[in-house]
């Protein structure tokens, strides 16, 4: 496997701080990236995927949210320990985010290549060191700066959004077209590092092959990675090149697009779940089989294994202890069903 | 061939509109309303008037008494009449306009400013800050403003100054709360944590992110509020804690022409009119303001 690491997490907890009691939203997971690789998160709604998107950003919700343990190394650098002012500089230039909804995650009065060009002129004027000057970046006055303005050409042109059209506002665009713009903003400044969060969520089928399509291709071109968080295993199986199956706040299965998807080999019973509940065209049965039951309470967790109510193949040793991760490879499960077996 | 000259048509169109900055897109839409350019017109007029006044017609003139004219009635050299001490009404309330709009814009601006600051660091930064400054706003909002001015003047004392101080304090909470519930509401949508997502300094997301999502409420509350200043202003004015006879100030017309307001009813109309017209003028522009600023009515 090519590159060296440039995201580690190691041993990550989070929690929201809420009225109703603590919400232990990531348990400890332990995560590594690779330059120019993808990686897709999976799992349900509330099992943890976005928080881990946001402790990584530092954009936890500053009152409730924390992250209480564990580091997340960026280039060996511990973002946890950067002050704002550092991070800022981080943000948007090195990891950059895209959102799930692209009607609301751009800012409606701001024509489009403002808002393009802004996220770039953040990030140069802290390159140069050069004073920031309002009256040149404000709508009112003409642009000077050629030079801007000509990546901005070159960036909505790579997202396949014509440069006439720069000059309007993002209520004039269709909603896959919004999302172009949001992934033209967050490529802008080449991140090393993209988060993308369901950014196929809110599209219509159509509109979600094109981004997609987009994607893939500048992922290629540019040689950024990528953290996909999705609940939608099709997207995964094609443009994922890591897959990591996350369940109230834990990594319970991890490995490569064949591990996970090859049907043959071993799984945790909720990634078994998870293809259950997927309708397959060559397969004749009647009915959907659905993981029956709800997540657990995030507010009081169980101690053992965090799926084992919900689980077929529960045993004794479920509801007592926690399953330990078994690796083969690259490939990684929290099962006790396979914890006999020193390797899967 | 019927696509070819639509493409050319909407290139050329593509073009028209790319020329256009946002100032001229918002200009070109607030003229579009009639009654905001109504509004404009009848307010350029008296801007440009009460300041051409000045260098026209003396001040002496104005203010200076000639009974032999008292009371006259309304002709071609008194376009309004005289009041009770022969003054040239028209010159009067010409004149007033000065007084009256510079107190209204000044003082709007003012609390405009200092509620807007206020507002938005209690919406913006909430928690117990939030809490502790929206409960003195919630004391100040339980007096009513004009008794506030009043008390306000009678400690201060009489004068324009301390009028102007007066309104614009006792106008801070309504912007105040308007700014912070807008900041509040703007501070949680998507694209402000895109934007933090973006890099963007905490600075840069409240002046070019928050706020310039907040404005059209803020206009409009800023343009009603100069109509209400200019009235409470005036009210100040009549009751005589505001601006001192024989400045000729709105308020202090309609005081001197109440006694004689049974029979020269025109002592009170003509002054009235002009506030009733000014805050109706003011009331248009900011409704014509708040719809060309809405982007998404281009």
């Amino acid at each position: 496997m090519n590159g060296n690491p440039l995201l580690e997490i190691e041993d990550l907890f989070t929690v929201y701080n809420t009225e109703i009691g603590v919400v232990k939203a990531i348990n400890g997971i332990s995560l590594q990236l690779r330059e120019g690789m993808t990686l897709g998160l999976v799992g349900e709604t509330g099992a943890g995927k976005t928080t881990t998107a946001l402790s990584i950003m530092r954009l936890l919700p500053e009152k409730t949210g924390k992250v209480i343990k564990g580091a997340i190394k960026f280039e060996g650098k511990n973002l946890l320990d950067l002050d704002e002012f550092e991070m800022e500089k981080i943000r948007g230039k090195e990891i950059s985010m895209i959102f799930q909804d692209p009607l609301s995650s751009l800012n409606p009065i701001m024509t489009v290549a403002d808002q393009i060009e802004e996220v770039l002129m953040i990030h140069q004027s802290d390159k140069k060191k050069k004073s920031y000057n309002f009256l040149q970046n404000s709508q009112l006055f003409l642009r000077s700066n050629t030079k801007i303005e000509r990546k901005t050409d070159e960036i909505l042109e790579l997202v396949g959004i014509s440069s006439d059209r720069k000059r309007e506002f993002p209520h004039q665009f269709s909603g896959g077209m919004k999302q172009r713009v949001s992934i033209a903003m967050a490529l802008i400044c080449n991140p090393k590092l993209i988060i993308a969060d369901e950014p196929t969520t809110a599209l219509d089928v159509t509109i979600q092959a094109q981004v997609i399509e987009i994607m893939e291709k500048l992922k290629q071109q540019l040689n950024t990675a990528m953290i996909l968080i999705t609940h939608d295993l099709g997207i995964v199986a094609s443009i994922c090149d890591e897959i990591a199956i996350m369940y109230a706040g834990e990594i319970i299965e991890f490995g490569t697009v064949e591990d996970i998807f090859d049907r043959n080999k071993k799984h945790h019973p909720y990634t078994q779940g998870l293809f259950d509940s997927i309708p397959r065209l060559d397969d004749d049965k009647p009915r959907l089989k659905p993981i029956r039951g709800l997540m657990p309470d995030p507010t009081d967790l169980p101690a053992s294994c965090k799926f084992h109510p919900r689980c077929d193949f529960c045993m004794d040793i479920c509801t007592k202890q926690n399953p330990l991760p078994l690796k083969e490879q690259m490939h990684m499960i929290r099962c006790h069903l396979y914890s006999g077996s020193k390797e899967l | 061939m019927s696509k070819k000259l639509y493409d050319g048509l909407e290139s050329k169109e593509i073009n028209r509109i790319k020329k256009k900055s946002q100032v001229q897109f918002v200009l070109s839409h607030l003229f579009k309303n009639r009654l905001a350019v109504a509004g404009i017109l009848f307010l350029s007029i008296m801007i440009i008037s009460s300041i051409a006044i000045g260098f026209l017609v003396d001040y002496k003139v104005i203010v200076k008494h000639d009974l032999r004219n008292k009371l006259l009635g309304v002709s071609a050299r008194y376009w309004f009449g005289t009041d009770g001490f022969g003054r040239n009404l028209f010159y009067r309330i010409i004149y007033g306009a000065r007084i009256s709009l510079m107190i209204g814009f000044v003082s709007v601006a003012g609390s405009t400013v200092l509620g807007g600051t206020i507002g938005s660091i209690a919406g913006y930064y909430g928690g117990k800050l939030d809490i502790i400054i929206m409960r003195f706003i919630d004391i100040q909002m339980a007096i009513p403003s004009t008794l506030f001015a009043i008390c306000i003047v009678s400690v201060l004392g009489t004068g324009i100054t301390n009028l102007l101080l007066a309104i614009m304090i006792a106008d801070i909470p309504q912007f105040a709360l308007i700014f912070r519930s807008s900041v509040m509401s703007v501070k949680n949508s998507e694209f402000v944590e895109a934007a933090r997502s973006n890099g963007c300094s905490t600075y840069r997301i409240i002046f070019r992110h928050i706020l310039p999502n907040c404005m059209g409420p803020i206009i409009v509350q800023a343009t009603l509020n100069l109509g209400g200043v200019i009235l409470t202003a005036a009210s100040l004015s009549f009751i005589g804690l505001g601006v001192m006879p024989p400045t000729p100030e709105w308020g202090v017309i309609l005081t001197e022409g109440q006694e004689y307001m049974r029979d020269f009813p025109t002592l009170v109309i003509f002054p009235g009119l002009a506030i009733m017209l000014t805050v109706l003028a003011c009331n248009f522009i900011g409704d014509g303001l708040r719809d060309a600023l809405d982007p998404k009515l281009k």
